[in-house]
């Protein structure tokens, strides 16, 4: 598994970038090109009131890929996350200019139908937050708003088969009724994660999904996210950059709001192109 | 070093023995101030109860009220509340349960400034005042009193209790939770109504008995509004009964054989809020 090669990278990169040399061909990066990209980015600058938080941001996002966003707190990263469905409107008092084209829609162009956008791009946030519902309910929730199911039996099989994408059926199976809050951390973040999937999004933005898990319920997450690059297009924000290094394609490294550099995550983490990249991944800020 | 360690343990020692003091005199004055609470409410309580327990009989809880020696009861009366106190919920909840999700979801401009000022204000009015009001608007027009106009009275004094407590639970929502719901794509007013509103239904339920116990205990504002009646009536154009001013009309006047039975329509009075009481429990017991 490429993943464990990446793994063991990680942990000696620091040691010696001499490693590098020799080890078979990382994957193409050039791939984006080929494939098609999801999600384009193009002179994304963010407000917060008067206080500038992003930075000139242009970026691809190719379909299938999973981009890891990572940089020392308040960089921007999740703020760059939140722009990309629109969470951020419900903050009073933003602006944005630039674009943000996805699916060759600029989300923030005029008569942009935010609830449809968010219904394409799903979200799982830092801290699990199921709703005050049976397990059930909470998948159900969003195939129901959305009016997906085409009846009962139809509802019934979305929810198992998002249950079962996020790794939770079998254990959740004989306790569809009960209620969400009598789950483990680790299982709320995942039925968090099926509650996402139940709406059939295209992108899944993930902020932090692990920071909050032990070991174990953390690994499960991760599985998890190299399962659902098959389907989807990921972003997600860490601050664990052996995370990153182990779920991601690529790797986006954020500083006080400005993107610094983005490069396939191999060579982020072995040969990144910016001293601040190298300088930050080796531990001597941040 | 081994002398200013000895030097700040004897100062520690000192302040030590200082905070101890200070914290067993505290202990000991919060203890009391709470020891008297309660047995002031013990008192009253047990004073009701061994006043009223010797003139209660079913009789007295179906009979309509009698002249002097020939017993009477007071039937009507807890009709007539349960009919005024259920006129003011029907009117009293659903408005300020509107007006608090109005205050929280949408209340941060200067409207919602004002209206909270106004509700603020508005639980700090006598509740006599609110009968005066009433009378002016609604018993002169009407040309009588009324158990409508009682209600009405009593739904002035619910909406603010209920319009701030349902702001306020609503707030403890996380917005986790909200954000949550956004992002699957469910438009505001069905995140409030799906998400907010259930997470939050403990706490309103809470706060809605809470008014309801409050005015149900209230005499003031059904003077001028409901009066008063000596018979069965559930009209809510006529005059209605209460258990309050039932009381009132029984202790204030000068037989004795009435004041015992304003002792045994007290002690109905405060079980009946008792029950509500244990019922917010009951309620809020149950979290999903």
């Amino acid at each position: 598994m490429a993943d464990i090669d990446l793994n063991y990278f990680m942990t000696q990169a620091n040691a010696s970038t001499g490693v590098l040399e020799g080890a078979p061909a990382i994957r193409a990066d050039d791939s984006s090109s080929s494939a098609k990209n999801r999600i384009v980015v193009r002179d994304l600058n963010f407000f917060y009131g008067k206080s500038q938080a992003l930075y000139d941001i242009s970026l691809d996002i190719p379909d299938r890929e999973v981009l890891a966003l990572i940089g020392p707190s308040g960089c921007g990263k999740s703020t760059f996350l939140r722009t990309l469905n629109r969470m951020n409107d419900i903050i009073p008092e933003i602006r944005v200019t630039g674009s943000v084209v996805i699916d060759g829609e600029n989300i923030y162009g005029l008569g942009t139908d935010v609830v449809s956008l968010r219904k394409k791009v799903g979200m799982v946030f830092q801290k699990s937050n199921p709703f005050p519902k049976s397990i059930f309910e909470n998948v159900a929730y969003g195939i129901r708003i959305n009016q997906m199911a085409s009846g009962n039996s139809d509802l019934n099989d979305r929810v198992e088969k998002a249950l079962t994408n996020a790794a939770l059926w079998d254990e959740v199976k004989d306790r569809l009724k009960s209620s969400a809050f009598g789950m483990s951390g680790g299982q709320q973040q995942r039925l968090c994660i099926a509650r996402a999937l139940a709406i059939e999004p295209e992108v899944i933005l993930m902020d932090e999904p692990a920071s909050a898990l032990d070991p174990i319920a953390t690994q499960k997450i991760e599985e998890l996210i190299v399962e659902l690059k098959r389907q989807y297009t990921i972003v997600i924000v860490t601050h664990n950059m052996q995370q990153a290094a182990r779920v991601s394609d690529r790797t986006s490294f954020f500083l006080l709001g400005k993107l610094i550099e983005t490069n396939p995550t191999r060579k982020m983490f072995t040969s990144p192109d910016q001293k601040t990249t190298e300088d930050y991944i080796t531990g001597r800020f941040g | 070093m081994q002398g200013t360690e000895s030097m700040n343990s004897v100062l520690s020692v000192g302040l030590r023995r200082r905070r101890n003091i200070v914290s067993s005199i505290m202990t000991t004055i919060t203890a009391a101030c709470a020891l008297l609470a309660v047995t002031l409410l013990l008192l009253i309580l047990g004073y009701i109860a061994i006043r009223g327990f010797s003139s209660l009989s079913l009789q007295f809880l179906i009979d309509t009220p009698k002249p002097v020696g020939e017993g009477g009861g007071i039937g009507n009366a807890i009709v007539g509340s349960f009919l005024m106190t259920a006129v003011a919920s029907l009117i009293g909840l659903p408005t300020g349960i509107a007006s608090g999700v109005y205050l929280s979801e949408y209340g941060n401009g200067w409207v919602g400034k004002i209206i909270r000022f106004v509700a603020d204000t508005m639980t700090g009015v006598p509740s006599i005042i609110v009968g005066i009001f009433v009378f002016t608007v609604v018993v002169l027009p009407m040309g009588r009193q009324s158990g409508l106009a009682g209600g009405i009275a009593l739904a002035i004094i619910i909406i603010p209790i209920v319009a701030r407590t349902t702001e306020e639970m609503i707030r403890l929502v996380p917005h986790s939770m909200r954000e949550g719901a956004l992002a699957l794509g469910a438009p505001d007013w069905r995140v409030t109504w799906d998400i907010i509103l259930p997470a939050a239904r403990a706490g309103i339920a809470t706060g809605a008995m809470l008014a309801i116990a409050r005015v149900s205990g209230e005499t003031a504002p059904l003077l001028f509004t409901a009066l008063n009646s000596r018979f069965y009536n559930v009209y809510l154009d006529q005059p209605m009964s209460s258990l309050t001013v039932q009381i009132f009309n029984y202790a204030t006047g000068p037989f004795e054989d009435h004041w015992r039975l304003a002792w045994a329509a007290t002690l109905i009075l405060v079980m009946l809020i008792l029950l509500i009481n244990v019922l917010v429990r009951y309620i809020t017991r149950k979290r999903f």
